[in-house]
């Protein structure tokens, strides 16, 4: 192999190594986002009185 | 059917605040990479006897002292919560031996295609890389431990401790090329490379230069990572609050 392609494929690495830990951190984000979501969506259904077999 | 929203309000000012600088950290780090790395390739000179592929350096030092900024985070947030016991110490704490742990393993990758053409090896047992295998290691053993224990009063104290004993480890990789001899490592700034060091270069002021906007670059992107990191421990605590039946706000 060349230099240019252990240049480029270093660079490569280390930017995948950043890419993945961002996509990583957007998944977990978006988890707590949706359970968040869905506590509250069940506390407003408590508080209302309203059953969904009603 | 229960709809569900991407954006979900999690109350609470240090959310609100830090969600401002973690965009602003966000858009500077792309800019500055940018600029980094088209000077990283375009402006500096080609080394003498390595050629192009000591390019790499520019952003594999970076990466490394970046990540020795966020287990320094672990130990400074260590150290504050066991002097006063609040949940959002331990969050930096969590956060920064996260993003340490990944600016290592950039720094150790970019190192590793760096070391083949120079060294002619992708790895071998020299001082540096032995002693930051070691340190990698101890943080991703912080990590497990966090994972084990249920309890978070006692998982944040636990891992208070861990992290501060872990941080002995930081120093001795920074100064593993500087008091053992035998090291093909070389050593650029605050000491001499040793005789067997390979790979050591002497840099000219454009190399200067950029190493210095891809070290602003990198530490800025680090921020970035930090930040957004403990928001996403501050909404979690938010879940385990509303989960515990906890008021909404």
């Amino acid at each position: 192999m060349t230099n240019a392609v252990y240049l480029f494929g270093g660079y490569i690495a280390m930017g995948m190594v950043y890419l993945l830990y961002w996509w990583s951190l957007r998944q977990r984000e978006r988890f707590v986002e949706r359970e968040l979501e869905l506590e509250r969506e069940h506390e407003r259904d408590l508080h209302s009185g309203e059953t969904p077999f009603a | 059917m229960v709809q569900v929203q991407q954006s979900a309000k999690i109350p609470g000012a240090a959310f609100e605040k830090w969600r401002t600088w973690q965009t602003r950290l966000g858009w500077l780090s792309v800019v500055l990479v940018v600029i980094g790395l088209g000077m990283a390739f375009f402006y500096a000179p080609p080394e003498a006897t390595m050629g192009d592929v000591y390019r790499l350096f520019f952003f594999h030092m970076p990466a490394a002292i970046a990540g020795f900024a966020g287990f320094f985070v672990t130990f400074v947030a260590s150290i504050a919560y066991l002097v006063e016991r609040t949940a959002e110490r331990d969050m930096w704490a969590v956060a920064g031996a996260e993003t340490g742990i990944v600016f290592s393993l950039a720094g150790i990758l970019g190192g590793m295609f760096w070391a083949r053409p120079v060294w002619n090896v992708w790895w071998t047992w020299d001082a540096r890389l032995t002693s930051v295998t070691i340190m990698m290691l101890t943080y991703i053993a912080y990590m497990m431990l966090r994972q084990a224990i249920d309890d978070p009063e006692r998982r944040a104290r636990f891992a208070a401790v861990m992290g501060i004993v872990a941080f002995v480890n930081v120093p001795l990789v920074w100064l593993s090329t500087r008091w053992i001899d035998r090291t093909i490592h070389p050593v650029l700034f605050g000491g001499e490379s040793s005789e067997t060091a390979q790979g050591d270069l002497a840099l000219t002021p454009s190399m200067e230069i950029t190493l210095m906007v891809c070290m602003v670059a990198v530490l800025v992107l680090f921020a970035y990572f930090l930040v957004r990191r403990v928001r996403l421990e501050m909404a979690r605590a938010e879940l385990s609050r509303l989960r515990e039946g906890g008021e909404i706000s």
